[in-house]
């Protein structure tokens, strides 16, 4: 930096403002600082709008952001490193998510709830394989090569559903009985709206992913017409191209012999 | 790299600033989160610091696309400033909504450039940094954020309302 300086540098006062000189540098300015008042006039200035920039961008962030990690974070986390890949078009027209009453949710035979039953039974053929114990995350449940599944029983938290790749055109709907809004999370440009109570996903552009809160005791996930999953009290019963690694995730995959 | 570690630390650092980027809550949050899934899908590795770095070009990037293809639309309206509540507000909010509307329509007539310049060094990043960012030269970060700020007093202050569409100004 050349020392032959008459008038005040605004870069050089902002990157000495900004601690971004050199040794040589910022004792260049000091001592221009001390000799000139145009130079320290003019680091006035950038000192005033600087904190007037500061303070304006605090008053803007009344909003406050939303701490939390999204369920989408731990699901990612440890995942198997595969590429996202396509659902089967076919299957994927449309994908809702209905949850039934919660008062329902504890009476065995209630309507609503066989009524899930009978729509998983219709959609999936044969019933998932029993867990052993409510402690076993997850078991697989061969059930021939159209109809692999797992059967998930989560005592406590929440569970993430990941569906990977929903192709244009896919909707996706989540009602919960509560009221409350669901966790439905989605990439850039993934279009929601939500009205009573639910959130209906109106332009997919990549994974979507659901968090079924512990509080929620009745949920299906349907791809098209099929019902991939059911969530029956803290059992989740789910179908067709799916994994899941442990008692907090489910992830939907596409079939491996679809392009 | 623990995923969840970095987004503990880094998103909300990173939704501020695409907030006071964009003015926009809802297109703030899906911003940041575009920057996390990029980073997974991408198996981004480093240090925490360079890949909160990386988050936030990427983020700015994804917001640079947003104001480009809403550019045309956005010429078209005129700044109407959203006015405070009807309901009588105490002093303290009234002066923080007040400025809040007056930052929010000085930021709004300037350059993405300078805006990503302005918001990067108040998150504290380095020049360097701020350089790929914006994608200016880093010796010439200083030269610009002075200006930046100058053009920020001036619309503040009302002195200079011009608003500026393109990212380039001719002072790169």
């Amino acid at each position: 930096m050349t020392a032959d300086l008459q008038a005040p540098d605004e870069g050089l006062l902002q990157a000495y403002l900004d601690d971004e000189l050199s040794k040589d540098d910022r004792i260049l300015v000091e001592s221009k600082l001390e000799a000139d008042p145009l130079w320290a006039v003019a680091l006035d200035e950038l000192k005033d709008a600087s904190s007037l920039l500061k303070r304006g961008l605090e008053a803007q962030d009344a909003v406050a952001p939303s701490h939390a990690p999204p369920p989408w974070i731990g699901v990612l986390r440890g995942r198997a490193r595969s590429s996202p890949r396509r659902f089967p078009v076919g299957r994927a027209a449309a994908v809702a998510v209905l949850f039934a009453g919660a008062v329902a949710s504890g009476l065995p035979g209630s309507p609503v709830r066989e009524w899930f039953a009978d729509q998983f039974a219709e959609q999936a053929g044969a019933p998932a394989a029993e867990v052993a114990s409510a402690d076993v995350a997850t078991e697989p449940v061969p059930e021939g090569p159209d109809e692999v599944g797992v059967r998930v029983s989560t005592p406590g938290g929440s569970l993430d559903v990941s569906l990977p790749e929903l192709p244009d055109g896919a909707e996706l709907w989540v009602r919960l009985d509560d009221g409350r809004e669901p966790g439905v999370y989605g990439p850039t440009g993934t279009r929601f709206r939500t009205r009573d109570g639910s959130v209906e996903v109106l332009q997919v552009t990549g994974t979507v992913r659901v968090d079924l809160p512990p509080t929620i005791t009745r949920a299906t996930i349907s791809v098209g017409d099929e019902v991939y999953l059911i969530k029956d009290g803290t059992q989740i019963d789910a179908r067709g191209p799916v994994t899941s690694q442990d008692a907090t995730e489910v992830r939907f995959a596409p079939d491996e012999d679809q392009p | 790299m623990d995923l969840e570690v970095l987004y503990n630390e880094a998103y909300p650092r990173l939704f501020r600033y695409c907030h006071r980027l964009t003015g926009d809550a809802d297109v703030a949050e899906d911003v940041a989160q575009e920057a996390f899934v990029r980073l997974w899908y991408r198996q981004v590795n480093g240090e925490h610091k360079a890949l909160t770095s990386w988050l936030f070009k990427v983020a700015t990037h994804l917001i640079r696309d947003r104001v480009r293809t809403t550019e045309n639309r956005r010429r078209l309206l005129e700044i109407h400033p959203v006015k405070p509540g009807g309901s009588e507000a105490p002093d303290a909010r009234a002066e923080r909504l007040e400025m809040q509307e007056r930052v929010r329509g000085v930021l709004d007539t300037m350059s993405v450039r300078d805006r990503v310049m302005l918001l990067m060094r108040e998150e504290g990043f380095s020049y360097r940094e701020i350089a790929e960012a914006a994608d200016v030269a880093p010796a010439s970060v200083g030269t610009l954020l002075a200006r930046a700020l100058k053009r920020f007093r001036a619309g503040y202050d009302g002195t200079w309302t011009t608003p500026v569409t393109a990212d380039d100004a001719d002072d790169s």
